[in-house]
């Protein structure tokens, strides 16, 4: 039987530049003057610690503090989101990457993490371990990583509030606007242009779900952070444990292993961050907190005509048909503004809740920039300039250290 | 032929094809989704009534594993919805619903000549309230509430046989003592009634199985924990590799 499929009315070509979201001059720069004030407070601390700085770090600083400004007019200005975000966060993952390891060169002489250096609390603490410490402080009130609770280079406290505060605010925004892991595997996904992997099977996406579940209960068991010990592909980038015996070995070649398969080869071949929407049990940890903050992203089922380019374009796997008919996204939307820029006839959008809906678009997407931003600034602006100037030092000296 | 329709016989809804053994079960394509909502729909009576309930579960199982689309020509087919929506619209009626079941249902009679004579099936679904079946070529319809249950129930039925199989070629340390204190009894009637009594000991923890089944409608569930137990699996597998190689690389 031959269904007969509606015919629908032309899709009028995709906007280039400019979207109907995009802001006129003075009101993009009139929105970008507090945003310059606020990442000016975060990055520079105000005009006397910039006078008491470096030259090449008060050049770096006042770089990376106007091009950031620049995104965010640029933002504002065409009314796409996810192009010069994409941009900045892959910025921000490689300069996390340009940093974190000559530090840790200088400071510990190694990547590779010793038993004496996790007895001593040398061990930077990062959000992926949250879901596993949270079960055993609650129940034996251990934190059970071995970092500094409140003092040094990223400690336990300063990441558990700045987790929280982001996660009120953004919700599962954080893998997408905050995570300086996410990155490298939107970088990978952005290198060619076509998938070579089209489809994937949507079961794989309840796996982070699973792997959640197993860390959490392993970690609660065994006191450990299971995840970290055995499972994360961003510890080949980052820092491991010192091959001393076979145990070590193998906890190498699987990051090794995962890091290849799931931040390079296969967001090439998908275009897809299957990292953060196949693997990542922080992001199915944060996919609950969407439902508590006040951003979401919604489709007008009135202006929708079903072409399915969002569900094609989403990197995490976070729109589907059903989803679609709902006239919503799944709750790992990671609000990255992919959907919103691709769509021809503007039918998704961001949205507040307890606000009508599709009533005010630039507003509620404005609404959603400005913490989003801050938060991208406020983590990955120390990076960036840590990471200009390693590049400085590499360029004047020819070493990073 | 709508998107994901293999060949055959389209019937109205998406991704049917008639069964080309002619029992009149509309059946799913791959491409379709599977008629689970019918197992779902027997899991109370499974609960109540046993082994009984679950003859008319294994049809759509075994329709959904083994899809088997026909080639009937366009007129046939054509015919054929007809015929059905005739039939459905008359046993919808009180009188029909009366008949059901009976053999004078006053379409029944009525079938396709020619070539695809065979693709009509004039008990219409009756077999599978376990009415006999009389046409030829039912042998080979695996729609036949007996048949199937012999082809679902056959092989599976090993499975947890072999699972018993395998625990018992591990170091289960329940399974040793039991192994031990069964070996004392010295006769084989009483190792046997000490198992027995042990496994009806062991079946204590299978009891909340069927209502952890009620999860099951709930896909994300089946697929959390598919991937939980895989993962775990892979650990032990891991561990006890570890613990075997180990010493002797060592």
């Amino acid at each position: 039987m031959s269904t007969s499929v509606p015919s629908l009315p032309a899709l009028p070509a995709p906007p280039r530049n400019k979207t109907p979201l995009a802001l006129g001059w003075a009101a993009s720069i009139g929105l970008t003057l507090p945003m310059m004030l606020f990442t000016g407070l975060l990055l520079i601390g105000g005009p006397e610690a910039l006078a008491n700085s470096s030259p090449l770090r008060a050049g770096a600083t006042l770089t990376v503090w106007l091009a950031l400004n620049a995104v965010f007019f640029a933002m504002l200005r065409t009314g796409r989101t996810n192009r010069y975000r994409t941009a900045l966060f892959v910025t921000v993952a490689v300069s996390f990457v340009l940093t974190f390891i000559p530090n840790l060169l200088e400071t510990r002489g190694s990547i590779a993490l010793t038993t004496a250096d996790m007895i001593e609390g040398k061990t930077p603490f990062c959000h992926m371990v949250i879901p596993m410490v949270l079960v055993p402080a609650a129940l034996t009130k251990t934190i059970i990583f071995p970092g500094s609770l409140l003092t040094g280079y990223a400690s336990i406290g300063s990441m558990l509030v700045l987790w929280l505060a982001a996660s009120l605010t953004l919700g599962r925004g954080w893998c997408s606007w905050v995570c300086f892991f996410g990155g490298l595997d939107e970088g990978c996904s952005h290198l060619k242009k076509k998938p070579v992997i089209k489809s994937v099977d949507r079961r794989w996406t309840y796996l982070p779900l699973a792997i959640l579940l197993v860390i959490v209960l392993a970690s609660a068991a065994t006191l450990s952070p299971t995840y970290c010990e055995w499972l994360c592909p961003f510890k080949a980038v980052t820092e491991f444990e010192a091959v001393t015996d076979a145990r070590t070995l193998v906890q190498t070649f699987v990051f090794v292993t995962l890091f290849v398969a799931l931040v390079i080869v296969l967001p090439i071949l998908t275009r897809k961050r299957t990292q953060c929407a196949l693997f990542c049990p922080m992001g199915a940890f944060q996919g609950w907190t969407n439902k508590l903050n006040l951003h979401q992203i919604r489709i007008n089922r009135d202006l929708c005509a079903d072409c399915g380019r969002c569900v094609r374009e989403c990197p995490t796997y976070s729109i589907t048909e059903a989803s679609v008919a709902q006239g919503g996204t799944l709750t790992s939307c990671t609000k990255c503004g992919q959907c919103v820029d691709v769509c021809a006839r503007q039918a998704v959008s961001f949205h507040i809740k307890g606000t009508k809906p599709f009533a005010s678009p630039r507003l509620a997407r404005t609404l959603f920039l400005y913490p989003a931003f801050l938060f991208m600034a406020a983590i990955g602006g120390g990076m960036m300039i840590g990471a200009l100037l390693r590049i400085m030092k590499l360029v004047t000296t020819g070493s990073l250290l | 032929m709508t998107p994901g329709m293999t060949s055959g016989t389209s019937l109205p809804g998406r991704n049917l094809v008639a069964c080309r053994h002619a029992c009149g079960w509309p059946q799913r394509t791959r491409a379709g989704s599977a008629p689970r909502t019918r197992e779902w729909r027997h899991l109370p009576g499974d609960l109540r009534a046993g082994a009984r309930a679950a003859v008319p579960v294994g049809s759509p199982l075994h329709a959904w594993k083994h899809p088997h689309p026909a080639r009937v020509s366009r007129r046939s087919a054509r015919r054929l919805r007809e015929l059905r929506a005739r039939r459905l619209a008359d046993r919808s009626s009180p009188r029909g619903r009366r008949c059901a079941g009976r053999r004078n249902n006053r379409l029944d009679h009525v079938r396709p000549r020619g070539a695809h004579a065979d693709a009509w099936n004039p008990e219409g679904g009756r077999e599978n309230r376990g009415l006999r079946p009389w046409w030829p070529g039912h042998a080979a319809c695996t729609i036949s509430p007996w048949r199937t249950r012999s082809w679902l129930r056959g092989s599976p039925r090993l499975i947890p046989a072999g699972l018993g199989l395998f625990s018992g070629l591990s170091f289960c340390p329940p399974l040793l003592v039991a192994l031990t204190q069964g070996a004392l009894h010295r006769t084989f009637t009483g190792s046997v009634f000490f198992f027995a009594c042990f496994f009806v000991g062991t079946s204590a923890f299978f009891l909340p199985t069927p209502f952890l089944g009620a999860l099951r409608r709930q896909q994300a569930h089946v697929h959390v924990g598919s991937f939980s137990a895989v993962l775990v699996g892979l650990y032990y597998l891991y561990s006890g590799s570890m613990r075997l190689l180990l010493p002797a690389i060592a």
